[in-house]
């Protein structure tokens, strides 16, 4: 068994679904997994800032991942759920379809992420990873809250300006 | 942070403290400079400085402080009465002390100019005082005391003074009774340990106030003959004792603790076992004591004491350091029990079940919960009086600069602030009462005595608590503020135009706009409003505003209004369409339901509602956060008028909730750049309600009109 860790490096991913696609994100930073509860939403920001949630006593604010990624809207229903996930110190809450499974993947399945076929802007998938006969897409947080926070913030200022 | 670093920043902490209560005791003490207990207070605070700036290779500080600490020494020890020019020099120098602090830190090579010069005269005060040959005197009192002991107690073999010690182990473990802990102390020192600032006999003065009985041995086999005997430097490198004390391990180490790590051991003596222990206490007391003996004890010694503290409940600390983190946090989870309890206390279910004990415990639960909060809630208050104490400085030294005299009364210094506030008041407050003495008083005692006041201004200092709020004021029984001045000279430099209706309190506010005052000046107004833009726009970010009252000739007061704490405001829920707002209660003005007669629409733009003479732009929440409503006339809803930095407005809301106390809650560092929402809170239900900042909304007026 430890010779299997020396020889390979297996990372773990929450894998998720919006709509069809499936996809990934790092387990280390994911805090944890709630249903969808009710969202406050919070005027003057982008529609896929769907608003925030009260998680515990904390405010959190929460994406709506399928509006992120251009995809069309659907209303909640019982497999929807809110992703926790620790950007920076920051949590933030990413609505998804459905949550799969936790599995992990070897470093060697991993590869580049392909320049098409898709409807997801290709700046937000780090990697693409095989599982069985399942393509995984695997999100880059980091790239996916900082672009968030940039753009839609420059957006609000320019129609302000405007 | 290495250890080091850990250490240094306690004492840059502690240094700090000290220097901050020096400056207090200082101004004090010029009150009453007869007083010798402060001057021991205020000798000991220094002393403690001058140790920790050496330890820390704050060479300047600490050299500083070392002359300051012989003069005060020197007072301390005559008790001779201290000269009025004297007392200046002592004011003059904890001011250098501060300045040579803030030099320290930020290692900044160039000292203050007033260095040189203040330390001099301290040198000369010194030489004056203590006339001439100091050396002479302090090696006839040492050198022959020090052989005396010497062949007194034999001690020029070594092997004497361990056996010497091992006695007194035993004297002591024989009166040793319950409650009392034995510890043997070896210092090993080295012979410059006087110029790193230590003066070891000092700490076992200092131990010796808590011992039950104590017993020190000096090694003194390498103490000089007195031809080379230098006094600055230590020539008794072993020093032993053997101390009896209802203290802890812990404790007793805190004595020696600016001595290096292994410059000292402290370790605990078991005592003997008495006849009534049973026999597996016996077999643990062995233990103990085998680990105490061991060559490296301090941690393995540190846990046994611990479990002996716990059988015989030696004596606690009254305070402790607290991380304001931790309470931030833990003031946070008391808020979400907070909300957990109403959400039981008001769930309809658990209300229909209508049974007797589950109603107690409820009710029991919302008791307990409430008393948490409020207890949790008075570990952030600090009472205001160390800032008050501050402000007497400030007063002596405007009045000195000023040449007016001033007369301090204070009044509450006993009511109590959130800490994280007390930090960022201290300079609004200077301020106001700089601008209270140089200012409202007035110029010379003779137009005082003209008006028919005392020569000495009254300054009134005072905190108090009103309606939910804190109230901190400075009153001044100057010349109060001229009304026409204000309002012609805001019309000269276009801050008003003019045909504005303004109440009193409005024209007083006019003084602390931004490009109210400038350098020119106009008699009796001069200066005012240099700089109370920046008293308001800080007293604005604690959530606070400020409040200016003043009778021509009698006076002026500066009221600061402030929320009891940072982290609770008093809000205004109102709802529009679905979504539940916060307005905070403090810029809130009136609401209404509007006459139709009084609301104005003007094309392009837009509403306003005429309210006593004065147009208040109307603002649609609804419009202005693309919110999706029916539309309703104004006088269909209701209007919210509030204050903003850019003048009144009238929010428009579709229903007023009510008023209540909520906790703040940031939205995350994303949501941060929203200027309109300044934060959230958790409502009873676990709803989310979000609080307008109304400072920003104003703007958007006028962009929804274009």
């Amino acid at each position: 068994m430890s010779e299997n860790l020396i020889k390979t490096k297996r990372e773990r991913y929450l894998t998720f679904y919006l709509g069809d696609e499936q996809y990934g994100i790092a387990i280390d930073k994911i805090k944890e997994i709630i249903a969808m509860m009710k969202v406050t939403s919070v005027p003057k920001t982008p529609s896929f800032m769907r608003g925030v949630i009260n998680l515990r006593g904390s405010i959190i604010p929460v994406v709506d991942t399928r509006l992120r990624f251009n995809m069309e809207h659907r209303d909640a229903d019982m497999h929807t759920a809110i992703i926790i996930v620790e950007v920076e110190k920051i949590n933030i809450g990413f609505i998804v379809d459905r949550v799969e499974e936790v599995s992990s993947i070897d470093s060697s399945n991993l590869s580049e992420p392909p320049r098409f076929g898709s409807h997801v802007d290709t700046d937000f998938i780090c990697n693409v990873a095989q599982i069985e006969d399942d393509v995984v897409m695997i999100l880059d947080v980091l790239k996916l809250f900082e672009a968030d926070e940039l753009v839609s913030l420059e957006q609000i200022q320019q129609k302000q300006g405007e | 942070m290495t250890k080091q670093e850990q250490v240094k920043a306690i004492f840059i902490e502690e240094a700090g403290e000290i220097i901050e209560k020096l400056d207090i005791d200082i101004i004090r003490f010029e009150e009453n400079s007869c007083d010798f207990n402060l001057l021991n207070e205020i000798f000991r605070g220094v002393h403690t400085l001058k140790g920790n700036a050496n330890a820390f290779g704050f060479t300047r500080l600490g050299e500083f402080v070392h002359h300051f600490e012989d003069v005060l020494d020197h007072y301390r020890s005559t008790q001779d009465s201290i000269e009025e020019h004297n007392l200046e020099l002592f004011v003059g120098s904890v001011d250098v002390i501060k300045e040579v602090m803030t030099c320290e830190l930020d290692v900044i090579d160039q000292l203050p100019e007033s260095y040189a010069e203040c330390l001099e005269k301290i040198k000369t005060l010194l030489s004056l005082k203590k006339g001439k040959g100091v050396v002479v005197v302090e090696a006839s009192d040492n050198a022959p005391l020090l052989n005396d002991l010497a062949s007194e107690f034999g001690l020029d073999c070594y092997d004497q003074y361990e056996s010497l010690v091992e006695k007194s182990i035993q004297v002591h473990q024989a009166i040793q009774t319950e409650g009392f802990n034995l510890y043997k102390i070896d210092l090993t020192l080295d012979n410059d340990c006087y110029k790193r600032g230590f003066d070891y006999t000092l700490f076992l003065k200092n131990l010796a106030e808590k011992a039950n009985s104590m017993e020190s041995f000096f090694n003194m086999q390498n103490v000089p003959t007195f031809d080379t005997f230098r006094s600055d430097e230590n020539s008794i490198t072993q020093v032993s004792v053997v101390v009896l004390t209802p203290l802890s391990l812990e404790d007793v180490e805190e004595f020696f603790e600016y001595l290096f790590d292994n410059e000292y051991r402290v370790t605990f003596i078991a005592p003997q076992v008495v006849a009534e222990v049973t026999v597996a206490a016996k077999a643990e007391v062995v233990t103990k004591a085998e680990v105490v003996a061991n060559t490296q004890p301090t941690k393995a010694v540190a846990t046994a004491v611990k479990e002996s503290d716990a059988s015989n409940g030696a004596t606690q600390k009254s305070t402790i350091r607290i991380d304001t983190f931790k309470l931030d946090e833990l003031f946070d989870s008391v808020g979400e029990l907070v909300i957990a309890q109403n959400f039981i206390a008001q769930n309809e279910k658990i209300r229909s079940i209508e049974d007797e004990s589950i109603n107690r415990a409820i009710e029991t639960l919302s008791k307990i919960t409430k008393r948490i909060q409020d207890r949790v809630m008075s570990l952030r208050m600090v009472a205001i009086k160390d800032t008050f104490d501050k402000m007497k400085r400030v007063i002596r030294d405007t009045s000195k600069k000023t040449g007016k005299e001033v007369q301090l009364i204070v009044q509450g210094e006993e009511t109590e602030i959130d800490k994280t506030m007390i930090d960022s008041l201290s300079d609004p407050l200077i301020h106001i009462i700089r601008n209270a003495i140089d200012h409202g008083l007035e110029a010379d005692a003779a137009e005082r005595v003209r008006a028919g006041k005392n020569v000495e201004g009254k300054i009134t200092l005072k905190a108090f608590h009103k309606s939910g709020s804190i109230v901190i004021s400075v009153s001044d029984d100057g010349r109060g503020i001229n009304k026409d001045k204000v309002l012609s000279k805001a019309i000269e430099r276009g801050v008003i135009s003019g045909d504005e209706n303004l109440t009193d309190s409005q024209i007083f506010g006019l003084i602390m706009q931004p490009g109210f005052s400038t350098a020119d000046t106009i008699s009796d107004l001069s200066g005012r409003g240099v700089g109370l833009d920046v008293v308001k726009t800080s007293i604005e970010k604690l959530r606070g505003k400020i409040e200016i009252d003043s009778k021509e000739g009698e006076g002026t007061t500066f009221s600061m209004v402030l929320p009891l704490t940072l982290a609770i405001i008093d809000g205004m829920l109102v709802r529009t369409s679905e979504e539940i707002y916060i307005i905070p209660t403090l810029s809130v003005v009136e609401s209404f339901r509007p006459e139709q007669e009084i609301v104005h629409i003007v094309k392009g733009k837009g509403e306003f509602v005429s309210l006593r003479g004065q147009y208040i732009p109307i603002i649609r929440l609804s419009d202005v956060f693309t919110l999706e409503t029916q539309r309703i006339e104004p006088w269909e809803g209701i209007l919210v008028c509030v204050e903003t930095d850019a003048g009144r407005i009238a929010i428009m809301v579709d229903e007023l909730i009510g008023r209540q106390q909520v906790v703040i809650k940031t939205l995350g560092k994303s949501l941060a750049k929203l200027k309109e929402i300044s934060g959230g809170a958790i409502l009873g239900n676990g709803d989310i309600a979000l609080i307008l900042n109304i400072d920003a909304l104003r703007p958007l007026i006028e962009a929804t009109h274009v």
